[in-house]
């Protein structure tokens, strides 16, 4: 599969899939005026890549810093469909945010508490 | 501290948010009050953009359509206030009602949990998006939202709605 790189917008995020060393990014900023428009793809690009690679282990890292209610609920599909991949490999997840923003951090919480079949790891960083 | 009242595209939301951000760093809001003023701005315009009563341009084409609300953004001795409004139409009030007092009286563990729910059920029939708006509003604000409906004609109403963080 192609490698994936989006640069980031004022209102949607970047993103990088890397195939072929299984490592997946989003990060930055989502709240474009459709969300589902500008995630279909991305999403059906890791359904793909879900029934093709099916044993490798893969790392999905989140550093997103805002997003808005309908992008949370792409995220929330995306989670099912990581834990979905989990059933069958090692997959890791990680929610980087900043330790002041407690919203992310709650988020981060919230999406590890359905996730039943891989590693989810919270990861807080500071400004230096 | 900012007030924006006319027609509201995408466009603008991101260009007021980035004023918004500015405005609160150089006054040294700290991190996570200034994310949950951003979130409860951008969910509230967003729900300006799908929902207002006034627009101009064709109601089928998305993209065309640009809709009119009033913007505030400023601050009492409670916290920082938003404040969105804009029209809507009186036939459609009492459903409005419906939605809005779903969160009325909720604490934070009830509001996530209907969050929760209503992101597994998806977006509500009849409804231009993620309904989720209102529910991540009111989890991020420090007193529960409070809603107004005045009814300005037999056909519009005026709806707004006031966060303090």
């Amino acid at each position: 599969m192609d490698n994936l790189e989006i640069s980031a917008t004022e209102t949607t995020p970047e993103i990088k899939f890397d195939f072929d060393s299984h490592y997946f990014l989003f990060g930055g900023e989502s709240y474009p005026e459709h969300s589902d428009e500008f995630y279909r793809p991305i999403l059906e690009l890791i359904q793909k890549y879900s029934q093709n690679e099916l044993e490798s282990s893969a790392t999905f890292v989140f550093r997103l810093t805002y997003f808005n209610s309908s992008s949370a609920r792409v995220l929330m599909k995306l989670f099912e469909l990581i834990d979905e991949m989990g059933e069958n490999r090692e997959i890791k997840i990680e929610w980087h945010y900043h330790e002041e923003d407690d919203t992310m951090e709650e988020f981060g919480e919230d999406f590890s508490d359905d996730i039943e079949n891989a590693n989810f790891k919270l990861i807080s960083y500071s400004d230096d | 501290m900012f007030c924006y009242s006319g027609y509201v595209t995408q466009k603008i939301l991101v260009a007021i948010g980035e004023t918004i951000k500015k405005k609160l760093e150089v006054e040294e809001t700290e991190l996570g009050k200034t994310k949950k003023v951003f979130s409860i701005f951008v969910e509230g315009v967003q729900n300006v953009i799908r929902y207002s009563a006034d627009s101009i341009g064709e109601s089928d084409e998305l993209d065309n359509e640009v809709r009119y609300g009033i913007v505030t953004i400023g601050s009492n001795t409670k916290g920082i206030t938003v404040q969105c409004g804009n029209l809507i139409f009186t036939k459609d009030v009492t459903r409005m009602k419906e939605r809005v007092d779903l969160i009325a009286g909720k604490d934070k563990d009830e509001l996530k949990k209907l969050y929760k729910q209503q992101m597994m059920e998806g977006p509500e029939e009849g409804s231009k998006g993620a309904s989720l708006g209102f529910l991540e509003m009111a989890r991020r604000a420090g007193y529960p939202l409070e809603f107004s409906f005045e009814e300005v004609s037999e056909e519009y109403t005026f709806f707004c709605i006031n966060a303090i963080i």
